[in-house]
């Protein structure tokens, strides 16, 4: 009886502490509505750094519970989705030395990523995430830099507490979307990417 | 809020045997105060001391003061003190003090640009007139299951931002608030890298950063040297912000929860105590929390080189924007500095 006793108790702590780490769901991020900006017509290659792919920001909500948030993966997918509104074609490269079928590189990066999981469960959820772009020639020059800032807040009044973790994620998404959205459109607006030609 | 029912023996024991751990406690923080004395050549830079968080490998930037400073300072175990000194236009030191070595005095070493000139001091230019950006400001109502930004409230948050900023230059700067309709592509861009500036600047020690912090993108400085010309503006104020107010139903609802959590547990802990046979127990108070405040973030922009002059941030409580004196103290608490 103990040792069965013994082998419950373990069982529920591995299952507890392998709950606790679960990474948010994240749906699939859509393509932004991002019509009527400029867009430059050539090739770019995108370069995403594998660190940042696989990156994962974990807050600790109480001494047994962490939350993990998935950013690398829906960083690269937001930026593969809603690169081509902006540059004619968008193709993936695995390092970013110049490549001769693309006219610039662009490689971004998160600068900062913060998140409120509110307790008690029913004040606001909020998120801000700062990313930076930065954009090479083909020569490996550094031609230009964006960095941008997207926030969000969100709740469901009292009844937050029952979907707390999809609150978490939404308002992630949402400070990630707003941010892209910045970049995008800084880079659809800078004057050091005209001028281009494929 | 723990509350108890009567005071018995259980009680006293369990007040000695917290007064016996603050005790402890004390005798384990004892801090190492000393006296700092230190100068630097050319004066008016930024003393900080940096440090490694407890319980943390984050290091801690703590700031000591403007050259020349005497303040007393917490040496720390190690007797030993990593400072450094700061200053618009100079290579930033770092030294290493302990206290009993007199006045530390530093000399700083221009700091040269790509062309081997002299990176400028922070120097604040002229002004006459301000450009004012309309407030990208948000009223959020959150309500007993959903919160949704409330238009109105906006509205004439804005407009009383708008009204206090001119009061509180009123005789010093001319206020031109800027047509947002007209000039939305410039502003864009504009405010695409103000809004960074404001969360990536240190209020503090920016006037005291060795290089001169400029608006990121050339669309940006070219937006403020364009506005700044066709208004006649030597800078630009832009103002971001958001206000959480909470509904009478959401704050009744608090109440509600709270006051259910707070009979549970009277009810339980009474439940046991009987069944114990105690005379005594002990149950928590709920009190609601009430999520509702200001938050304000603003930067100064030299509208001729886009550089980022000043920049300040606050957390405040629930504001009436309809009261004129109370958005006089929170403007006058934002712009601190700039008068």
């Amino acid at each position: 009886m103990k040792k069965s006793m013994k082998i419950i108790l373990i069982a529920m702590t591995v299952y507890m502490l392998a709950g606790c780490s679960m990474p948010l769901k994240m749906t699939a991020p859509e393509s932004l509505d991002l019509s009527g900006i400029n867009r430059h017509p050539y090739t770019i290659g995108l370069f995403i750094p594998g660190e940042l792919k696989e990156y994962v920001y974990e807050k600790q909500t109480s001494p047994f519970d962490k939350v993990s948030y998935p950013l690398g993966e829906q960083t690269a997918l937001l930026f593969k989705k809603n690169l081509p509104s902006v540059f004619d074609d968008v193709k993936e490269l695995d390092s970013k030395d110049p490549a001769q079928d693309v006219v610039l590189i662009l490689e971004p990066s998160i600068v900062k990523f913060s998140s409120v999981i509110p307790s008690p469960a029913y004040n606001p959820y909020t998120a801000t995430m700062i990313y930076r772009i930065d954009v090479y020639d083909n020569a490996g020059e550094k031609i230009f830099t964006q960095t941008a800032i997207g926030e969000a807040q969100t709740s469901k009044g009292l009844l937050s507490g029952f979907v707390a973790r999809s609150l978490a994620s939404e308002v992630a998404q949402k400070a990630m979307e707003n941010a892209v959205r910045q970049i995008i459109e800084g880079l659809s607006e800078a004057e050091e990417l005209k001028g281009y030609k494929q | 809020m723990y509350t108890t029912k009567t005071m018995g023996g259980r009680m006293k024991k369990v007040l000695l045997t917290i007064c016996f751990t603050a005790v402890l406690f004390a005798g384990c923080t004892t801090s190492n105060q000393r006296l700092l004395k230190i100068d630097s050549m050319p004066s008016d830079a930024l003393v900080s001391v940096h440090e490694v968080g407890p319980g943390s490998s984050a290091v801690v930037r703590r700031i000591v003061g403007i050259t020349p400073v005497e303040k007393n300072v917490d040496f720390g175990e190690e007797n030993r003190l990593r400072l450094e000194i700061e200053k618009r236009g100079y290579v930033s030191k770092t030294v290493e003090v302990a206290p009993d070595e007199g006045k530390h005095s530093i000399h700083l070493e221009r700091m040269k640009g790509g062309n081997g000139e002299n990176v400028k001091e922070y120097i604040f230019p002229v002004v006459n007139r301000l450009l004012l950006a309309v407030p990208d400001f948000k009223v959020v109502k959150r309500g007993f299951s959903k919160e949704s930004v409330s238009e109105e409230d906006t509205g004439i948050a804005k407009e009383a931002l708008v009204t206090g900023i001119g009061a509180f230059f009123s005789g010093k700067y001319e206020v031109m608030p800027i047509n947002p309709s007209h000039d939305d592509k410039r502003l864009k861009a504009l405010w695409r890298d103000a809004r960074t500036a404001m969360e990536l600047v240190d209020p503090i020690s920016l006037k005291y950063l060795p290089d001169t912090p400029f608006l990121e993108t050339r669309s940006s400085r070219e937006a403020a040297r364009e506005l700044g010309a066709e208004y006649g503006s030597e800078v630009a104020l832009f103002v971001y912000g958001k206000q959480n107010r909470e509904t009478a139903g959401m704050k009744f609802g608090k109440i509600g929860v709270t006051t259910a959590q707070t009979a549970v547990s009277y009810t339980s802990s009474y439940n046991n105590a009987v069944a114990r046979g105690d005379s005594s127990f002990v149950y928590n108070v709920y009190t609601p929390n009430f999520a509702e405040g200001t938050i304000l973030k603003a930067v100064l922009i030299d509208c001729h080189s886009g550089e980022i002059l000043w920049a300040n941030r606050g957390i405040w409580g629930r504001i009436s924007f309809n009261d004129a004196d109370t958005v006089k103290t929170i403007v006058a608490d934002l712009l601190v500095g700039l008068n």
